[in-house]
């Protein structure tokens, strides 16, 4: 006889469609699913087919990726991506030498950043990938809103990229307040980044725990005092109590 | 330690407060690119591959990026740096260079396709714009300044069609003061001249402003090795003898500018002796200049005799002196004095 009903592999499915969960917005639970981020630590192939180089013959290929473990420090930094390899290494790269355990670690940079939508400077703990990525990007803030999640994978850059989005989508005075001309050319600067509705941008970034309490908040309402309910029922029962008594008018 | 990153963010969310851009030294890029040495076997379409716990966990380094050579990143500069450009300029520099000096002090840009947009439209409005609208380039500036104090010297070439027109004119600007000046741009006084004399030029920078170079045709030196030698040393004798006679002369000269002072007329010998002590100290060129002058000048002798005595005295401070001290009394209008 099995041990579970379900097996454990699917519990986490499984919960994600009952009780509160399952009332969570659609596009949130899209955003949710694990995605296969950009490789950083291996090489991909890329084509599904190509030539054996000894053969010659076509055969089919495919990617496996290296599994990296990103450490909890990493989702409070921008590690770009990268993250702890740990393996086995050939020593002095030689197949019949020892086998030894490896561990390949990034270098970690302490750096500010300022961001214009924030009108803030962060110092954020970032590898030199994400310095380059950056420069790639054209600016800190068009990195944070440009990345995907998974290729952020920091939640504190899901955080940043959240209150970027709703500071451009709602559009108040929170952003310079004291000037408007550079608030015009700051939104206009970003607009295109920023085109999915504001009731979705809420929910950016995030994580499964924070929205459920978001949820909650959403659905709660205030419990009802019973004395109200009793009063308004029993108006309602006299009003049927005076409409069943015939009704005695008497002639002038 | 309140400006951690995310307790940051917290904080920003409850208050705002002001930024300052600042960044840090940027070492080299670190990044470990592996491969694994034992090939994984290929799943069925669909499935993910099965992996073996030790075997395919065994790397090989493929790549450090902190070994490969630095690359430099590309900028577009709003202000004028030194030894790199002025504004529009696309420059290349050193990654930590841009990150910790130029970017977060908003002397450049990166070159994003919106940026880039801007710059071209603001050379475009240089070119076509109106007039009134359009802003003076820093080197356009640099040039003005310089044609300010320069002073052009054509040497007047011993040949028969020698004459200085607007090519002659510009072939000289190039040559002797290093400024290219297209025909357009340059608006001479007159039409072509042949004598030697002090004349002005109109220089016009990039369409938007005007300066005036004063031009003098000066008789012709041999340019060759040998001459020049012989010049120099014909001018430290000349300064030699001047020193002794000089001295002498100094008595006459104050008498005879006495007398000069109380007779308006009769000016001549004064004059002559005046000549005579200039050219004994000055070059021979600012003699004739000065002989001529004042035989074309007549009227205002005693102006000359003062500024003749005036060259007297200065000829003696200058013993040695080899630079022609050539009063302009027929000075073209010009904006401030000539270049050395």
């Amino acid at each position: 006889m099995p041990l579970h009903k379900y097996s454990p592999k699917i519990w986490d499915a499984l919960k994600l469609k009952q009780g509160i969960y399952a009332r969570l917005p659609q596009h949130y639970i899209k955003s949710i699913e694990p995605k296969d981020p950009t490789p950083v630590h291996w090489r991909p192939l890329g084509i599904q087919y190509r030539a054996n180089p000894k053969t010659g013959q076509k055969e089919r290929v495919q990617d496996v990726p290296v599994p990296i473990f990103y450490p909890p420090q990493s989702q409070s930094g921008l590690w770009g991506g990268e993250g702890w390899v740990s393996g086995y290494k050939y020593a002095n790269n030689d197949k019949m030498s020892n086998r030894l355990k490896k561990v390949w670690k990034p270098q970690l940079l302490k750096r500010e950043f300022y961001s214009e939508i924030l009108d803030h400077k962060f110092t954020i703990k970032v590898t030199p990938r994400t310095l380059d990525l950056v420069d790639a990007a054209f600016g800190f803030d068009f990195y944070i809103l440009k990345t995907s999640k998974d290729d952020l994978n920091s939640k504190l850059g899901m955080d940043l990229k959240r209150a970027m989005m709703l500071r451009l989508l709602r559009r108040d005075s929170e952003l310079y307040p004291a000037d408007p001309v550079k608030r015009e050319k700051v939104y206009n600067k970003y607009k295109l980044q920023v085109d999915i509705p504001e009731g979705e941008a809420e929910w950016v970034g995030l994580s499964l725990e924070e929205a459920v309490e978001k949820q909650r908040q959403l659905e709660h309402k205030e419990p009802e005092p019973l004395f109200k309910v009793c009063v308004e029922q029993l108006v309602e029962e006299l009003h049927i109590q005076k409409l069943s008594e015939p009704h005695v008018t008497v002639k002038e | 330690m309140w400006s951690s990153g995310r307790r940051a963010l917290q904080d920003l969310m409850l208050h705002q407060q002001t930024a300052v851009r600042s960044f840090s030294l940027s070492p080299a890029q670190n990044t470990v690119i592996v491969e694994r040495w034992w090939q994984v076997p290929l799943s069925k379409e669909g499935r993910p591959p099965r992996l073996h716990p030790r075997r395919h966990r065994i790397y090989k380094l493929v790549e450090d990026t902190k070994q490969a050579p630095k690359q430099k990143m590309e900028l577009i500069l709003t202000a004028t740096v030194p030894k790199l450009g002025v504004r529009g300029d696309t420059v290349f520099v050193r990654k930590s260079a841009g990150r910790n000096k130029l970017l977060p002090q908003g002397l450049a840009v990166y070159p994003s396709p919106e940026n880039k947009h801007m710059f071209e439209e603001e050379i475009k409005l240089l070119r076509e714009g109106k007039p009134e609208e359009r802003v003076q380039t820093r080197s356009g500036q640099l040039t003005v300044e310089i044609l300010k104090k320069s002073h052009l010297n054509i040497s007047r070439m011993p040949l028969e069609e020698f004459q200085v027109n607007k090519e002659v004119v510009c072939r000289q600007f190039k040559k002797k003061l290093g400024v290219f000046v297209p025909p357009h741009a340059l608006s001479l006084s007159f039409e072509s001249v042949k004598e030697e004399g002090d004349y002005w030029c109109e220089v016009t920078v990039n369409g938007m402003d005007i300066v005036r170079v004063p031009l003098s045709v000066v008789p012709y030196e041999d340019p060759s090795a040998i001459y020049q030698k012989q010049l120099k040393a014909r001018i430290a004798q000349a300064a030699a003898d001047a020193a002794a006679a000089a001295a002498e002369d100094e008595e006459a000269a104050v008498n005879l500018v006495d007398e000069a002072a109380v007779k308006l007329v009769s000016d001549a010998p004064v004059e002559e002796a005046a000549v005579k002590l200039v050219s004994d100290a000055a070059v021979e060129e600012a003699a004739v200049k000065l002989v001529s002058d004042a035989a074309v000048e007549a009227e205002t002798a005693k102006d000359s005799v003062g500024e003749a005595a005036a060259g007297v005295s200065a000829a003696e401070e200058e013993k040695a002196a080899s630079t022609p001290t050539s009063p302009d009394t027929t000075a073209p209008p010009s904006d401030s004095p000539k270049k050395d």
